[in-house]
Formats: structure tokens, C-alpha cells, sequence
């Protein structure tokens, strides 16, 4: 009983560490740009095939640097073309959430008629090496997560916290006008948000590629954690978003462990469900307050 | 130094400010007086680049700088100081200066932080405190510290006697004559007629975009219509 806890709980914690990642993107996406994005699962489906396409000639380990690459491109055409164009003047604030489903849509079926509907096998190196940790199992491959997830997550924070970029980024997430006399090019603090946004996504999906499989829909799942970590961590909380995605991986693995692995999900959802009903404003958010 | 030429701003189909003239000299101090909605934040934020003029030209130091974005206005060495202090609530107080030397790449910076704890000392003193708990009062010394961390040659303060106590009004005035004495030309737009005319040696009158007095300070103060107007005393 104990030691199903204990392994349960940390496989939770591994994939706690992968929600994170596709929250924290999702966050800052909201937090920074005002943009719920709707294309963040695509962003996650396209890291995993771009590391898929790449991991070919130069490796697993290659394959996810050279994915990391392309999805700072994505990230920046999605500001460039999308919602640049958007932003300020005329447009409603509707007009970049609906763009972002539009492109969610337009990359899923672009990927649909290039890799088909079958699921492809992104091996790892890593993938089928037990460890064992003081009476627990886990893959190299989940030790690799861990540490990769726990680093950036890590990174991420202190870049935002104490980097000239990451006051920019608070300051344009609490008033672009006031940010724009202080001196910010209010445009590159938007391109980086979303060129970190996708890379976050895209880092995840080629983490948790190997333990899976990879098709052109597994972006829908992917979205929906992220979304629910976001509730439940407060929309726009960093900290929140980290935390977040521990609960859920845990609760989502006790779930499984302790009731079947056919309900893993309907926890997840219980317990989003269950936040939202008492505490709104996320785990680690503030009370609403009139600013 | 600040030369504002016919300059009309829209918004929509309102017309905020109507071939609107005016200049600010090196080293002076212009007030620009006039009721709520006359359009003296919209002349500020359009010389800052938040706004985007229909007609008319902005030249500073020789440079035509209207439609620029407002990144490269500070850089050119103008610092706007907008209404209801805005500053960072949930940054510290450290944090808010740093932000206002975001534009500058020398190694100054913390010792410019540093002096502006010199002229504020409650900054100082709170300088780990996150800005949104400071009084109305210090945290329009922020907004005027924080706009003083891009070393800039015009300051345009926008209604920074809104809402202070009035021990704290003369304070602050006193911090604007402390500008000018730093060689900062600045350009003070106050519904506080009586505090800005004695402070300032120019002023300027405006009215539902346009000005409608102008001239020293003085003799604006003594302006029988400008009195009756905005001095709440009949005139003399």
C-alpha cells in the first residue's frame, strides 16, 4: 500500500513536471501576450514530430535541440502572423483567441495530410532503462524528464524574476502603455513570450513522446492539461502554474494507482472542476481585487 | 528644445486637440493649465508616441520625432511621467527604478539608483517594498524617480498634484523646481492652476484642444479671465 503510494506519487511527479511545462507556456501566453492560446496543444503535437523528424540523423538527444530551434520559429510566426496584427487598434479581444483555434485547426489537419493518422514511435535511448530509487522504479527516460522539466521550470523562473527581459515581461503584463514610456519595445517582449511559449510546448511534447506515441491529435489532450493546470495553479500565476502541474500529475496518478487507470483522467477533471467551485481563483491566485 | 507645431490629434471622430502649438525652452519650465478633458494628456502622450497625431509636427533637439514608437521618443531624452503615477504596483520599489533605466546600457545605473534615494530618502528606505503600498505621495516621487533613471532632458509631468495631501503638494513643487535646478526642461500639465503658474515661468492655456492664453506665468496668474477661469477667485 505504502510503496504503491510512494511510486505512484512519483510518477505523478514526473508528469507533473510536463504539465508544468505546458503550463507555464500557456501562462505567460496569458499572463503577458492576453492570449488564451488554443494552438498550444499543436505546439506541443509539433515539437514531438519535429523531434521525431530530426531524432533520425542526429539522435533522440539532437532531435530535441533541433526541435527547440524550429519552435522558436513557430513561436515567432505565430506572433508575426497571427496575432500581431491583431493586437491593439480595432480588433476585439475575441479576435486572437478565435485566430488561435483557427490555427490549432490549420495545423492539426497540415499535419494530418503530412504524417497520417497513425501513431509514430519516437524512440528514446532511455525509454525501457529501469532505475531503481530506494525500492522505486523509474526510466531513465522519466529521470531525464525530471531533470529537463525541473531545470527549465527552474531557469524560467529566475529569468523572469531577476533577468532585464523578465521585469519587462511583468511590467508589460501588468501595463503595456506604462511599459512603452519606460523604454520597452513592447513588440520584442511580445515575440519573446510567444518564441518561450512555444518552446515550452514544444519541450514537452518531445519529453513525453517516448513514453507514448505521437500522432497529428494528441495536441487536444495536451491542451486540456495545460488549460486545467492553469485553472487550478490561477490563470497568469507562475508559481501557480508549477504547482498546478504537480497536483494534477499526482492526483492523476494516485487516481490511476488507487482506482483504475481508465479514470486517470475524470481526477483531473474532478479536481479542476472542484477548484473551480471553491476556489476560483486557483490554488496560488489572489482574491479578485479592484485594481 | 520642444517645439510642437499645428499639432491635431483624433480620436475617433472627436477631435482632442485642435492645431495645437506650442515650445518648451532648454532648461524651463512650461506649465499647461486648463480644465479636465481640455486635452493636455493627449498632447503629452502624443509627444511621448502613445499617441499618434493626424497633423501637425513634434520637433525635438532639431529632430522631427511625431510618430515615433515610444521606445525611441525616450531614447531621443524625453520622459513622460503619466497621470495617476502609474507606477509598477506589484514591483518593488527598486524594480519600478530599474525599469525606468531599461532604455540605458552603461554601468551607472545603481549608482543613479542611489542618488535618486538621495533626493527621496522614503524611497530608500522602502526600496525592497512592493511600490502599491506607498502613499499617494511617494508614489508620485517614484513615477518622477523612475522617469529620472533615463537621464532624459525633458520631463513632462502629467497631474502629479492629483490627489496629494497638501503638505504634499509643496513637497512635489518643490521636487519640479529640484528638475529644472538638475538642467531638466519640463513640461507640467496640472489642473492646479495656482501651485503650476508658480512654479512655472510659461504657461500655456488650453481649451477643448486648442490654447487660448499663453505667455509668463505671472502674468497668466493675473489674467482677470484667466483667474475667473481656473483660480476660482473673480477677477481682481
Amino acid at each position: 500500500m505504502f510503496w504503491l503510494l510512494a511510486q505512484q506519487t512519483l510518477n505523478g511527479l514526473v508528469m507533473g513536471l510536463v504539465y508544468a511545462l505546458l503550463a507555464l507556456g500557456l501562462t505567460i501566453s496569458f499572463g503577458i501576450g492576453r492570449v488564451i492560446n488554443f494552438a498550444h496543444g499543436e505546439l506541443y503535437m509539433l515539437g514531438a514530430f519535429f523531434t521525431y523528424l530530426a531524432a533520425g540523423r542526429m539522435g533522440y538527444l539532437g532531435g530535441i535541440a533541433a526541435a527547440l530551434v524550429l519552435m522558436a520559429g513557430a513561436g515567432l510566426l505565430l506572433d508575426r502572423l497571427v496575432l500581431r496584427p491583431l493586437r491593439g487598434g480595432r480588433a476585439s479581444l475575441w479576435a486572437p483567441f478565435l485566430a488561435t483555434l483557427a490555427v490549432s485547426l490549420i495545423v492539426q489537419n497540415a499535419a494530418l495530410a503530412v504524417f497520417g493518422p497513425d501513431p509514430y514511435l519516437l524512440s528514446s535511448p532511455y525509454a525501457y532503462q529501469p532505475l531503481m530509487l530506494a525500492g522505486l522504479m523509474l526510466t531513465k527516460q522519466d529521470l531525464l524528464i525530471a531533470l529537463v522539466a525541473g531545470l527549465t521550470t527552474f531557469l524560467l523562473t529566475a529569468f523572469i524574476k531577476r533577468g532585464k527581459y523578465g521585469l519587462a515581461m511583468r511590467a508589460v503584463a501588468r501595463d503595456r502603455q506604462t511599459a512603452a514610456l519606460m523604454g520597452i519595445n513592447i513588440d520584442r517582449v511580445y515575440i519573446l513570450t510567444f518564441v518561450l511559449s512555444a518552446m515550452l510546448a514544444g519541450l514537452a511534447g518531445a519529453l513525453v513522446a517516448p513514453k507514448a506515441t505521437v500522432d497529428p491529435f494528441i495536441g487536444r489532450m495536451a491542451l486540456l492539461k495545460g488549460l486545467s493546470v492553469v485553472i487550478l495553479g490561477g490563470l497568469g500565476n507562475i508559481p501557480g502554474a508549477i504547482f498546478g502541474g504537480l497536483v494534477l500529475g499526482v492526483a492523476e496518478a494516485l487516481g490511476a494507482g488507487f482506482v483504475s487507470a481508465a479514470y486517470k483522467d475524470a481526477v483531473g477533471y474532478a479536481l479542476m472542476i472542484l477548484v473551480l467551485l471553491f476556489r476560483p481563483e486557483g490554488l496560488l491566485g489572489q482574491r479578485m481585487r479592484r485594481a | 528644445m520642444l517645439e510642437i507645431k499645428t499639432l491635431t490629434v483624433n480620436y475617433g471622430r472627436v477631435r482632442a486637440l485642435d492645431r495645437l502649438s506650442l515650445t518648451v525652452e532648454q532648461g524651463e519650465i512650461v506649465a499647461l493649465v486648463g480644465a479636465n478633458g481640455a486635452g493636455k494628456s493627449t498632447l503629452l502622450k502624443t509627444v511621448s508616441g502613445l499617441v499618434r497625431p493626424a497633423a501637425g509636427e513634434v520637433v525635438f533637439a532639431g529632430r522631427r520625432v511625431e510618430g515615433l514608437p515610444p521606445h525611441e521618443i525616450l531614447k531621443q531624452g524625453i520622459a513622460h511621467v503619466p497621470e495617476g503615477r502609474r507606477v509598477f504596483p506589484d514591483l518593488t520599489v527598486r524594480e519600478n527604478l530599474l525599469l525606468g533605466a531599461f532604455s540605458r546600457r552603461d554601468k551607472e545605473v545603481t549608482a543613479d539608483i542611489e542618488r535618486i534615494y538621495t533626493y527621496f530618502p522614503v524611497l530608500g528606505e522602502r526600496q525592497a517594498q512592493l511600490a502599491g503600498t506607498l502613499s499617494g505621495g511617494e508614489q508620485q516621487m517614484l513615477a518622477i524617480g523612475r522617469g529620472l533613471m533615463s537621464r532624459p532632458k525633458l520631463m513632462m509631468l502629467d497631474e502629479p498634484l492629483l490627489g496629494l495631501a497638501p503638505v504634499m503638494v509643496d513637497r512635489v513643487a518643490e521636487i519640479v523646481r529640484q528638475l529644472q535646478r538638475l538642467g531638466i526642461s519640463v513640461l507640467l500639465a496640472e489642473q492646479n492652476t495656482n501651485v503650476a503658474l508658480a512654479v512655472a515661468q510659461r504657461g500655456y492655456v488650453v481649451e477643448t484642444g486648442r490654447v487660448t492664453a499663453a505667455g509668463n506665468a505671472s502674468d497668466l496668474a493675473a489674467d482677470p479671465a484667466v483667474r475667473e477661469a481656473y483660480l476660482g477667485a473673480p477677477p481682481a
